[in-house]
């Protein structure tokens, strides 16, 4: 555990030494700014636009950082050939990939965490008052949507380039996040096949919660809640593991 | 609930692009000048002039959308959307709501998981709350200001709905800078006018114009709206005759309205009335 925990640390480091997360930052906070004070027709106590707004920055620009960020972990180890030291430590294969992956989710979960914490602080100022739970829900579907991109993009990457993956990864995650809801009975005009594929695919639209902060609605009960954790959990699982035995046949 | 998602995250990257190209002044939407030969004929024109439109098309969905509380707009046959009359959806029977069903018990965990997550009835924005749908009006005329739909149900919610008719007559008139020849954002103007603000002299000068402006091609319902509206405002001046002579022009298009034979005979009694108090024999 210590091993996976000192790469998963070598990793976190990056975020702070690269200006990704500094210039998205302060593009949050410029445009959260603007729209807060944003008059529309003068019209006072009106913040849904904001939220929607906010958030919809909040995500993209989480996921633009984590995407290139799992991308390229594996790919660069291999390409440099710094594999091969880390390896020879001895350091198991499988504390690699469960260094590498811990390490990208943290930097997405510390980026992720920064925007949202931003996003909050000037959307309750704006409206004087929120639902915790639902902020709480929207901020966990966010973690585990992270969770689930990032083992997604580092399983692409043991088989693809770069581009190809993260290529990939966008298309996968936005046809999932905007379609994945109606799918089911085109999959299910492909018997059996078809339906593999439904229930293989990742469904990132379970963990986009934004739109029940956007327009108030209620908050989730816990079933849901245990229910999207529980599958993102397997589906994480499945992942490692099927990452993990390719690694494991490869020939570096 | 998967479209509005789509919505979402292109209308996040619509607008920030809107809002700083705006605030910077920058023209890459031919926004300024664009009757030019030049921009008429150059392609990047052409393409972006489209783009606008369909961006102006998607914001104005999104006020539709927030107008009913981010469910979706069932499917059902009244010939006009909700956000731009008072179609209520209590009429619309829970087997035609096509939206909000009853979760099945034969269907799979992901389908339940969905609904559990995205549905909901479908339901309309309170009074309260409705201002809520007012940026993405601004937005979508800042998008395209020839979107002459959004000028329109815009100046409504903003001037009859919400009681702002100041600010709404300003933002249609600005309407009218970009679409000169729009009747529609005529009659709008004309419609605060006669309802919020009482001024018939100038809603009858709109009235008018959209009048003047109306296309033949136009439907009677909105031909008959607009002279019913003129008629009335000139009946409130007390200008008889004017009003009598556009109710004739509501009866060419509806020969059968007795309703309206009768509104002509009680305008011209008032005009006898008139005429006997005014010493007119």
């Amino acid at each position: 555990m210590l091993i996976v925990k000192l790469i998963a640390i070598n990793i976190m480091r990056e975020i702070f030494r690269k200006k990704d997360i500094y210039v998205f930052i302060t593009m949050l906070l410029i445009l959260m700014v603007y729209l807060a004070n944003a008059a529309f027709f003068e019209i006072k106590h009106i913040y849904r636009y904001m939220n929607e707004i906010g958030l919809g920055l909040v995500f993209l620009f989480s996921i633009i950082i984590a995407v290139p960020n799992a991308a390229r972990l594996m790919l660069e180890e291999i390409s440099g050939k710094t594999i091969y030291p880390l390896l020879a430590k001895p350091i198991k294969r499988v504390h690699v990939i469960a260094g590498k992956f811990l390490g990208s989710l943290f930097i997405s979960w510390i980026s992720f965490g920064l925007f949202f914490l931003l996003f909050t602080v000037i959307s309750l100022l704006k409206q004087g008052q929120g639902d915790w739970l639902l902020y709480t829900q929207v901020f966990m579907g966010g973690i585990i949507m992270l969770a689930v991109l990032n083992a997604m993009t580092i399983c692409l990457s043991v088989f693809c380039t770069f581009s190809t993956t993260v290529t990939l990864s966008y298309t996968i995650f936005f046809l999932m996040s905007w379609f994945g809801a109606n799918m089911r009975e085109a999959f299910y005009r492909l018997p059996i096949l078809g339906e593999i594929a439904y229930y293989l695919l990742p469904h990132f639209e379970f963990f986009d919660l934004r739109h029940r902060l956007i327009y108030e609605w209620s908050p989730l009960p816990l079933w849901v809640m245990l229910s999207i954790f529980g599958y993102a959990t397997l589906y994480v699982a499945c992942l490692l593991f099927f990452v993990f035995k390719r690694f494991q046949k490869r020939w570096l | 609930m998967a479209l509005g998602k789509f919505h979402s995250s292109l209308i996040v990257i619509i607008v920030v692009l809107i809002l700083v190209c705006s605030s910077a002044h920058l023209d890459v939407f031919f926004m300024a000048n664009n009757n030019s030969l030049i921009c008429q004929n150059d392609i990047f024109y052409k393409m972006f002039g489209q783009l606008r439109s369909s961006i102006a098309a998607i914001l104005y969905l999104k006020a539709d959308r927030y107008f009913h509380g981010g469910t979706s707009h069932p499917k059902h046959n009244a010939g006009h959307s909700c956000l731009e009359g008072e179609v209520p959806h209590e009429h619309v029977s829970k087997q035609n709501n096509e939206i909000w069903q009853p979760v099945n018990d034969d269907q799979d965990i992901f389908s339940r998981l969905n609904k559990a997550i995205s549905y909901k009835p479908v339901q309309h924005l309170n009074n309260a709350k409705s201002a809520e749908i007012m940026p993405w009006f601004e937005l979508a005329v800042l998008a395209d200001p020839y979107y002459i739909k959004a000028y329109i149900v815009g100046g409504y919610w903003l001037g009859i709905r919400l009681g702002k008719s100041d600010k709404a007559i300003r933002f249609l008139k600005n309407g009218l800078r970009y679409n000169p020849k729009a009747w529609e954002i005529y009659s709008q103007i004309g419609d605060i006018y006669f309802i919020m603000n009482n001024d018939y002299v100038k809603s009858i000068a709109y009235f008018r114009q959209a009048y003047l402006f109306l296309p033949r091609e136009v439907n009677n319902i909105e031909k008959r709206h607009v002279l019913t509206l003129l008629a009335a405002s000139f009946e409130r001046i007390k200008d008889y005759e004017q009003s009598i002579h556009y109710y004739k022009k509501i009866l060419e298009l509806y020969p059968r309205d007795n309703k309206l034979k009768r509104r002509i005979q009680g305008v011209k009694k008032l005009a006898g009335d008139a005429q006997i108090v005014n010493g007119e024999f």
